[in-house]
């Protein structure tokens, strides 16, 4: 391949134009997340999820990049200079190589800015570089480039003014709507491919989704460029083969992706790291930079907890759902995900992440709830300092007398770990 | 036996080509037989006289339907012949668009690239080209500020880019000034020298100016070939119904009504 006719292509074809409307559009998504104060987004400040948040731009720039693919696949017809081309001595798919790989540059220096801008802020935070991230890397950069083949083709195959706008139509509608229907056919997506918190892709699935994009790619290519279409059978078939099983995975779509078949708790995300200092609060690798917010939120709860009770010298932040194990002088939170900042490496609002710790550790893993047991639960999450306000008598109470509060709390804790209830009526009866 | 090396750069033999199928079928050129030597060749005809039809399998766009089409010592219908024919091949369609964001110099230089021109050769080759059709000023335009006749001297560029052995031009004056194309003749004239042109037109001043052999083409078949004099020595013995017509004109139009012609100038 010519690096002077690639570079041209760039220039005079749609690559320039390509380039600069992926990083204007990625840059305003990005931007339009960051000024939205309940965005969540993806935690940043790791490898993965710079990719996820990458990859989630694809579901509008996706389309923009396939209506280009089409506007250069359907060039010869358009521009009438199909007859000039058939007589020429290079193959068909030398030139279209030329062209497609323009348009690879072109995606490619359209999406560094995007990613700068997604990065940027959080980068020096980066505590983690993320478990198979180049894996996720590699789909994220295949995401577009079989928005490109599809473009490609369509374009060559039906070389018309309109095929670049229904294509880029047709491409987000199809994959938005497996989004919205919670179809399993959105697994084969690839603008909803997995992220997640201490979450890494599985190595199979992983594989095999590469495969389908790269098949997918090798089929769409050759029909539209190959000398005999016949050929694009046989990736055709490989990918039909790689969508079958990925397709049929179990899933469980979590908002952001189908986290439940593809991904895996990432042993490396979920190490530890904790304050040197006493109390000790612990979070994962993962969440390393939130270390300081999480400890400034988590020690006046702690303070407030007696030594020896349920709750004792460590904090730890963990992202395993559900009940926790109990472990003697350990408590267990839900995890960081979504607590952070878009495009920062602080939390996105500290009250709530210490509404939230409060009320979890003042959940009692019972079977049944008495009225006895909700209206302890009710005292008790708002007489730690900080909650509130207080609007029960025995909260009012408790919330100006710090001896009586925390003797209050050692007893609801005890109660809450055993499911005593008239431990529990004996509490609301003070 | 033939040798191969020794056919001449055009050498068609009961030259078929069909469009259509079954009832609807139309027969565009019937039997045709023709050999072009190095020189330069017009081919003249009314419209559907199977020209184009003709300029298109010399140029390998369109496969033939029956017969045979031996280009510079080669098989059209082998694909590695094919390929090698057509790096040695100059084209330019009757009608032909361009990409409007590239320069003259851009298009020309793809257009090198294209036909597989060594890339040490190329600039050298796509300068040559855009100075021999007289853009060489306006190499750094745009193909899309052009104006229709200095678009059609771009795409003669590309089609000598390559230094063709075979030229075949269809239509190459429509659009051109006057004086664009006195130059065009002379440019014509200085590559058919070395080369095997054959120029597609309906413009018999054209053919008369520059042409050393001329193919009449009629209904799919050739009606006549020889130079332009015989042509014009064909006009000569006709009275002409309408003032103002040229000899040639005339030789044109009565080789066309009548076959005996043929014999005639023979």
């Amino acid at each position: 391949m010519s690096a002077r006719i690639m570079t041209l292509e760039f220039r005079r074809g749609t690559g320039a134009l390509l380039a600069a409307v992926v990083a204007v559009g990625g840059i305003l998504l990005s931007l339009i997340t960051w000024a939205n104060p309940d965005s969540t987004g993806p935690w940043s400040a790791s490898g993965p999820g710079i990719l996820s948040g990458l990859m989630t731009a694809g579901i509008l720039l996706g389309p923009l990049v396939a209506a280009a693919g089409a506007w250069v696949g359907s060039r010869e017809r358009r521009l009438r200079v199909d007859e000039l081309l058939t007589v020429v001595s290079r193959p068909r798919w030398q030139r279209d190589l030329t062209a497609v790989a323009a348009l690879v540059v072109a995606v490619t220096a359209g999406l560094i800015p995007v990613l700068a801008v997604i990065a940027a802020p959080v980068f020096p935070a980066l505590s983690y570089g993320g478990g198979r991230w180049p894996l996720l890397g590699l789909l994220a950069l295949l995401e577009f480039l079989t928005c490109l083949s599809i473009g490609f083709a369509a374009g060559r195959l039906l070389p018309y003014r309109w095929t670049a706008p229904i294509v880029a139509l047709v491409v987000y509608v199809a994959a938005v709507v497996p989004v919205y229907t919670k179809s399993s056919i959105g697994q084969l997506v690839p603008m909803t491919l997995p992220g997640g918190d201490g979450q890494r892709l599985r190595l199979t699935v992983g594989v095999q989704a590469a495969v389908w994009f790269l098949a997918c790619i090798v089929a769409l290519l050759t029909l539209a460029g190959a000398r005999r279409r016949a050929w694009a059978l046989l990736p055709a078939v490989l990918a039909v083969a790689m969508a079958v099983p990925l397709s049929t995975l179990p899933y469980r779509f979590n908002g952001n992706s189908y986290t439940a078949a593809w991904t895996e708790p990432d042993p490396v995300a979920l190490t530890l790291v904790c304050t040197d200092d006493a109390p000790k609060v612990c979070v994962q690798r993962v969440h390393e930079a939130l270390l300081p917010a999480v400890t400034q939120v988590v020690r006046p709860v702690l303070a407030e907890l007696p030594a020896g009770s349920f709750v004792a010298e460590e904090f730890i932040v963990d992202p395993d759902a559900g009940r926790p194990p109990y472990v003697p002088g350990r408590a267990t939170i839900p995890f960081l995900e979504g607590r952070t900042a878009s495009f920062s490496a602080d939390l996105r609002d500290r009250e709530w992440l210490r509404t939230q710790m409060v009320e979890y550790l003042f959940t009692a893993w019972c079977t049944a709830q008495t009225p006895s047991m909700e209206r302890a639960w009710n005292i008790g999450t708002t007489i730690v300092p900080g909650t509130g306000p207080a609007t029960d008598p025995i909260a009012t109470r408790l919330a100006a007398d710090t001896q009586a509060r925390r003797a209050w709390i050692a007893a609801y804790l005890d109660a809450a770990r055993d499911c005593d209830r008239p431990a529990f009526d004996e509490l609301v009866r003070q | 036996m033939t040798s191969l090396n020794m056919l001449p750069p055009v050498h068609v033999s009961g030259l078929g080509v069909r469009y259509g199928r079954r009832h609807k079928a139309r027969t565009a050129l019937d039997g045709l037989d023709l050999s072009l030597d190095t020189g330069v060749h017009g081919l003249l005809g009314p419209n559907g006289a199977g020209k184009t039809t003709l300029m298109r399998v010399l140029s390998t766009v369109l496969p033939a339907t029956s017969g045979a089409v031996m280009l510079l010592g080669r098989d059209v219908r082998q694909e590695r012949d094919r390929r090698e024919i057509r790096r040695r091949l100059g084209y330019l369609p009757q009608a032909f668009g361009s990409y409007p964001r590239f320069t003259v110099r851009e298009f020309v230089s793809y257009f090198a690239w294209l036909k597989e021109m060594p890339a040490s050769r190329s600039a050298a080759a796509v300068e040559q080209a855009i100075a021999r059709v007289g853009l060489a000023d306006r190499a750094d335009t745009r193909m899309k500020e052009l104006s229709g006749g200095m678009l059609r001297r771009a795409g003669l560029a590309q089609a000598l880019v390559n230094e063709p052995e075979l030229l075949l031009l269809d239509e190459p004056t429509a659009g051109l000034d006057p004086e664009q194309r006195v130059t065009f003749r002379q440019l014509v004239r200085e590559i058919g020298l070395d080369t095997t042109v054959l120029i597609s037109t309906h413009i018999v001043e054209d053919v008369a100016s520059v042409c050393d052999q001329i193919v009449l083409m009629g209904d799919g078949r050739i009606v006549l070939r020889g130079t332009p004099a015989d042509l014009e020595r064909l006009g000569a013995t006709v009275a002409s119904p309408e003032p103002g017509t040229s000899a040639l004109e005339r030789g044109y139009t009565a080789a066309l009504r009548g076959a005996g012609a043929i014999a005639e100038v023979r």
